[in-house]
């Protein structure tokens, strides 16, 4: 698995904002520098296969609401 | 282990936009044997963990045989899930923790289906997942640090 994380050192931040613009409503497999889609579906399960079809081993699971905001959780 | 604050963006209910980076860190989850990885929020204000119900699905767990939970937000009702145990890796740090599997993570408008609203990624709370580890927010930097408080045995 190769994220962005480190042991050392400073990481630096990550904007999907535009990378997922376009997978609203739709489950997402981000590759695993996690900073392109590499496969969508209307499930995870779907989003996983098509991105193991696109060669991507270690995809990462996010879903893509229509409609989010400022959250206090 | 050092990850990046992520910036997440949508419309907001409203109709306005709204964007912020926040520490969404990449896991893998693991159920019997079968694993996945996912995007999940760290959240000091949640007491629980909460992952989507879909993620149950992938990971082979029957969703509602186990503990029905509710949970109270703000501003908003109250939510339920089903407890399930799972394991949990984050920078190469496996922990087993209760997760609650919620249905209500996404909800569709009922008068239009293809507007949804929730959330991006999981949740990871107080209770089963912040007890285990130390974790350094760092808004300025924009990073978040993680070190498992024990070793596992």
């Amino acid at each position: 698995m190769r994220d962005q994380s480190q042991d050392q050192g400073s990481v630096k931040p990550i904007d999907l904002t535009g990378v997922l613009k376009s997978y609203v409503n739709r489950w997402v497999a981000l590759s695993s520098d996690q900073t392109r889609v590499e496969g969508s579906g209307t499930t995870p399960s779907e989003a996983l296969a098509d991105a193991k079809s696109h060669g991507e081993t270690d995809p990462i699971l996010l879903f893509v609401p229509a409609v989010s905001g400022a959250y206090v959780l | 282990m050092k990850f990046p604050y992520v910036k997440f963006g949508a419309k907001t209910p409203e109709g306005g936009e709204y964007a912020s980076f926040r520490p969404v860190i990449p896991i893998q989850v693991r159920y019997r044997g079968r694993a996945t990885r996912y995007m999940a929020l760290l959240d000091s204000g949640a007491d629980v963990s909460m992952f989507h119900a879909e993620m149950a699905e992938v990971l082979g767990i029957d969703l509602k045989s186990s503990t029905e939970m509710v949970f109270y937000g703000v501003g908003h009702g109250k939510s339920t899930g089903y407890i399930h145990e799972v394991e949990i890796n984050v920078g190469g740090w496996w922990v087993t923790c209760s997760v609650a599997f919620c249905p209500g993570m996404i909800r569709q408008d009922p008068l239009d289906p293809s507007r949804t609203q929730g959330l991006f990624y999981g949740i990871l709370g107080q209770d089963g997942f912040f007890e285990q580890f130390n974790i350094k927010f760092d808004r300025s930097a924009k990073q978040v640090e993680l070190s498992l408080r024990q070793a596992r045995a």
